[in-house]
């Protein structure tokens, strides 16, 4: 890896570069996601293509049969598991388990340590999935998949923002600018911008994309989005700033991101002092669910 | 043998008695209070964020109390036909249950209004762009105002507050002396 100096400014197609010499440049599962977007794709194929991959398999295995899901029979092999989850609910799982293996190495650069990301990327993903039943956006679990990628970038730029990280946060407390806008001013694209890179080098769907790309800034997504990918966007922005709100796995960019009031209002999110209250309290009662979910996936 | 745990720069604020004893420290999550006469003891909580914590601190009896609490006021949140028994685990959620909560159980020990000093930490808050006049997301500020008209009517006064801004905090209180050390991460560490 490259060191630079607090004030060089890297490119994004340096890092790119460096996103192929990742460890875990997931194979199988990027042959899983576009088959999980294709609506001709049978469980058959499906087990056949995760069976590639032992780790996975095993992951899978064990998260099926944990108290997550709370089934009564045990579920012993691949072909079972996704005859009796679902393909979606099986979905948000596969990326669950690909971003937590990404997302648990050390991001000291953002001063989150021992998986705290991955902590925050799991608490704003149960909140995307129930944020999404509370205002009848139709899929659950995609709102999980693209708020657990959401922070997709943070994770390749560690390797070089640990140098530049006080460089970032000394711009953003002096300028008194967002967080995004001091990255983009010391490292010349944001954490945002990298995760799309990422994401459209990983072909993930576009919508995810868009995700990845603006959850700090839905404004400026473009405008010819669906009514239903404006709302998983605005979803997908609400539960990061309600985690960053509730404190769950905060870096010391800490809570330096601005919420889209009007964006919100505008996919009928209401953001009022007693609605941003009951979103809070609702988010308060997911902490159990939050932590189920965070032991069965944990690796070891 | 195990090596030390290293200490962050900010414990040496700390008293020798407190530094020794800080591995002991009882920590609280959001919702919980907790109360102890023991001048050995500490409490502490971590990333401290939008929530309020309330530290409060009667020097004469060596009494401290410490509630982290999340939100204003339970009454419009929860409806008139809540259940007040069903809280959550998280007795301490609302500030109008935490204020006096916290504050019948140190009163109980021995606490006194007029030797009680209280502190008030966190509310740190996003940004927010549009949405007209105010930042409805300044729940610290909504919080801390309904601690400080709880606690003004036991006739506690608040001494000193550490609330808003955008990061999030440590606390270590200390029953010694009362100290209450305060790291902002990412930045400075003081006695509050
Ligand atoms: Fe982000």
């Amino acid at each position: 890896m490259s060191t630079p100096t607090p004030t060089a400014k890297l490119t994004l197609e340096q890092i790119s570069a460096d996103i192929d010499q990742m460890p875990s440049v997931p194979d199988v599962i990027m042959r899983l996601s576009r088959m999980l977007e294709d609506p001709n794709v049978t469980a058959e194929e499906l087990g056949n293509v995760i069976q590639l991959d032992t780790k996975l398999t095993a992951q899978l295995l064990k998260i099926s049969n944990s108290a997550y899901y709370g089934l009564n029979r045990k579920i012993m092999s691949m072909k079972e598991a996704v005859a009796i989850l679902g393909m979606k609910a099986l979905k948000s799982l596969i990326y669950a388990i690909l971003s937590s293996k990404m997302l648990m190495a050390d991001l000291q650069g953002y001063g989150q340590l021992d998986g705290a990301l991955w902590l925050n990327a799991l608490t704003g993903a149960t909140y995307a999935k129930h944020l999404a039943k509370y205002y009848s956006y139709p899929e659950p679990d995609t709102a999980f998949t693209a708020s657990i990628l959401r922070d997709l970038g943070k994770i390749v730029l560690n390797n070089h923002v640990q140098v530049g990280f006080e460089a970032i946060e000394a711009e953003a407390m002096e300028k008194r600018i967002g967080f995004q806008q001091a990255e983009e001013a010391i490292l010349g694209f944001s954490h945002m911008q990298l995760g799309e890179h990422i994401a459209i080098k990983w072909k993930f769907p576009e919508r995810l994309v868009n995700t990845i790309r603006y959850h700090h800034t839905p404004s400026d997504a473009p405008k010819d989005m669906s009514k239903n990918d404006k709302l998983l966007l605005a979803i997908v922005h609400l539960s990061d700033g309600l985690s960053m709100m509730m404190g769950a796995g905060v870096g010391s960019d800490g809570l330096m991101y601005p919420m889209d009031i009007t964006y919100l209002n505008e996919c009928g999110i209401e953001t009022d002092a007693r609605s941003v209250e009951a979103l809070i309290d609702f988010t308060m009662d997911l902490e159990s669910e939050i932590k189920i979910l965070a032991d069965s996936i944990k690796h070891k | 043998m195990m090596m030390a745990q290293p200490l962050a720069a900010g414990i040496q604020l700390l008293d020798e008695t407190s530094q020794k004893n800080i591995a002991k420290a009882v920590e609280l999550s959001v919702g919980q209070f907790d109360v102890s006469n023991k001048r050995t003891n500490l409490f502490k909580v971590n990333t401290i964020t939008s929530g309020l914590v309330l530290v409060l601190y009667d020097g004469v009896a060596g009494i401290g109390g410490v509630a982290y609490m999340m939100l204003p006021d339970s009454d419009y949140i929860e409806g008139e036909d809540a259940n007040p028994a069903d809280d959550h685990g998280k007795p301490a959620k609302f500030a109008n249950k935490a204020v006096s909560l916290v504050w019948e159980k140190m009163e109980n020990m021995g606490a006194k209004p007029a030797n009680t000093v209280a502190r008030l930490i966190g509310g740190s808050q996003l940004f927010t762009f549009g949405g007209g006049g105010g930042n409805p997301l300044n729940l610290g500020s909504r919080n801390a105002i309904a601690c400080r008209t709880l606690l003004s009517r036991l006739g506690i006064i608040v001494d000193k507050t550490e609330v808003g801004g955008n990061r999030p905090r440590n606390i270590i209180f200390s029953l010694l002396k009362g100290d209450c050390l305060v790291s902002i991460r990412g930045g400075r560490e003081f006695l509050l």
